[in-house]
């Protein structure tokens, strides 16, 4: 009888416990699994052969003992593909540690959509190793500190609608106007004058100019970003001499390189330029910094970019910025991708 | 004896109340139960899986995706798959301690810091980085569990044949999503066929077809581990949340 009563109460309890349980728990795959019952380490489980078997003694035989002798099999259930199965119960599973092993492999680096909002949005141009951009394997001079500003990656909004579905990943939507078609990211040298980010150098030549910017729009005149612009280059003071950094959105140039390109942002047909991961607009003293929209194309990229896998797709990105390699016409290129926390 | 029988009276209650609402079939569960204490039991496997997954294409029309996985395990920590298909080219090794996944079609990959058994880290890497292990769901040891559990309706349908061979077949449904599932008819009880219809995003199907089943083979450890071509660039990776 008590076998009997304590099955019922099993049962009982299990029923009861059944229409309490919320099935919104951790889901894995498709169908929802509970992490909570994925059998953990330290509770044994009986073993489903009896360790002892009687058997029914023969009388016309050869006397036997009829009682086997107790076979020890080492237990399966450790090496079980899954721990085995724990239908309706906490059973718990001894795995053999594997804590001990040690791993010298580079693992990749794990980004953080949240996480990297936060950090640098103060709009400096930091040379340092915080918020180092890097851990790919591109050719980049590790010698020097790459700090992407997130300020000046902040993207606009495309001016046109997305037709196509966005890909989604992590309660984020990636609209692009274009298909993604994976090409390798590799940096692009835009000639002579081209000094990727991070780039150091003792002295300037005189003929740099000054730029100001101003982050924030209520903050002083002395805290003012001062940056040394040249054919291009934007370079910050550092304490042993200057540095390469991303262009600022808001520096006035009067000219850019001759290297750089016209692109379409807008139908306000402006004339826009691109030049080593900046974008200009031309006006009446020369050109202005803008940022990057949403839905623009560009052939190529500069150096200071990290290739990130989300999802099933694999995107360059500086700071704020996402580019999605398409091909236009044969050609390899990238498209801006507007990233949003809402369907539109 | 009269504990017993308020007892009995009881649990019959919450049983008869339980099997109106939720109509389960006790032969379903059983069957169910027994292809999971199998697979419970196995120390290695290899198989081959066909699926046919639909995904939302530029139309905004389901579109459905074949691939072909090739799917080895090692308990408790060593899993390797090999897939190919619509979805691309792509393949997983994990020895225990670090999963790679890297793509054939662009020549990348990424490394991560993994728990120290297959299910935890199937779980862990399917959260953090949506990253799909075909067929992960029927290898849960909680199946039966959260079959029960998630599923108002749980029905054994009889006997079908799948690809010749003759199979029990099992369904589960709620309001949410359809489960079916076609249980090999031999002494060993593997998963044949698994299909599952998410009801709520445009009824989605989600096909998986086991072939070539390989029970408990002795496979070399160094088939879990990963070592990148020359050209291979191990690139960084963004958390879902």
């Amino acid at each position: 009888m008590i076998p009997l009563q304590k099955t019922h109460i099993s049962l009982a309890f299990l029923f009861t416990l059944m229409m309490f349980i919320l099935p919104e728990q951790l889901e894995a795959q498709r169908m929802r699994h509970s992490a909570s019952r994925t059998p953990s380490r330290n509770v044994s489980r009986p073993t489903s052969r009896p360790k002892t078997t009687t058997r029914p003694q023969s009388t016309n035989r050869q006397t036997r003992p009829t009682t086997r002798p107790k076979t020890t099999t080492p237990s399966t259930r450790n090496r079980s593909i899954n721990g085995g199965s724990n239908r309706g119960a906490n059973k718990k599973v001894t795995r053999p540690t594997t804590s001990n092993k040690t791993t010298n492999r580079r693992t990749s680096n794990v980004k953080n959509r949240t996480t990297d909002r936060s950090v640098n949005r103060s709009g400096n141009n930091k040379v340092g190793n915080r918020n180092r951009v890097g851990n790919n394997n591109v050719k980049i001079d590790r010698s020097r500190n790459v700090t992407i500003n997130r300020r000046n990656t902040v993207v606009r909004p495309s001016y046109r609608p997305y037709r196509r579905p966005p890909y989604r990943y992590g309660g984020f939507y990636y609209y692009c106007h274009r298909p993604y078609f994976y090409h390798p990211y590799t940096p692009f040298y835009w000639g002579p004058y081209y000094r990727p980010w991070g780039y150091f150098v003792t002295s300037i030549a005189t003929t740099a100019i000054i730029v100001s910017i101003v982050n924030d729009s209520n903050a002083k005149e002395e805290d003012k970003e001062e940056y040394h612009y040249e054919n291009g280059t934007y370079y910050m003071k550092t304490e042993d001499g200057f540095v390469a950094v991303q262009a600022p959105v808001g520096a006035q140039v009067p000219d850019i390189p001759d290297e750089a390109e016209k692109v379409v942002i807008d139908e306000s047909n402006k004339d826009n330029y691109y030049y080593a991961g900046a974008f200009y607009e031309k006006n009446n003293q020369g050109y202005i910094v803008v940022p990057a929209t949403a839905g623009t194309i560009v052939p190529n990229l500069p150096e200071g970019g990290e290739e990130v896998k989300i999802g099933e797709q694999t995107y360059v990105q500086f700071g704020d910025t996402y580019y999605q390699p398409i091909q236009v016409d044969g050609k390899d290129m990238y498209e801006i991708v507007q990233v949003t926390d809402q369907e539109k | 004896m009269k504990k017993l029988f308020i007892l009995i009276f009881i649990s019959s209650g919450v049983l008869g109340y339980s099997q109106e609402m939720t109509k389960v079939d006790t032969v379903a569960v059983n069957l169910l139960s027994k292809m999971s204490t199998v697979i419970g039991e196995l120390t290695s496997v290899t198989f081959n899986l066909e699926t046919a997954n639909d995904k939302m294409n530029d139309l905004r029309e389901n579109e459905r995706h074949f691939s072909t996985h090739k799917i080895q395990m090692v308990g408790p920590d060593k899993m390797a798959v090999h897939s190919k298909g619509d979805s691309g080219n792509k393949a997983i090794w994990y020895n225990g301690e670090i999963l790679t996944y890297y793509s054939f079609d662009e020549n990348n990959y990424v490394s991560l810091e993994a728990p120290d058994n297959i299910i935890d880290m199937v779980d862990d890497i399917n959260n953090r980085f949506g990253i799909d292990f075909p067929g992960a769901d029927i290898f849960y040891p909680s199946l039966v569990d959260d079959v029960l559990e998630n599923f108002e309706f749980v029905k054994y349908l009889g006997f079908k044949t799948v690809d010749e061979e003759e199979c029990f077949h099992v369904m589960a449904s709620n309001k949410h999503m359809t489960f079916q599932i076609w249980i090999n008819n031999n002494a060993m009880f593997t998963p044949k066929r698994f299909l599952i219809i998410d009801k709520e995003n445009g009824h989605k199907h989600y096909q998986g077809t086991f072939s070539n089943w390989n029970i408990n083979p002795i496979l070399p450890e160094s088939m879990f581990n990963f070592r990148p071509p020359t050209s291979a660039k191990l690139i960084s990776i963004l958390a879902k949340s």
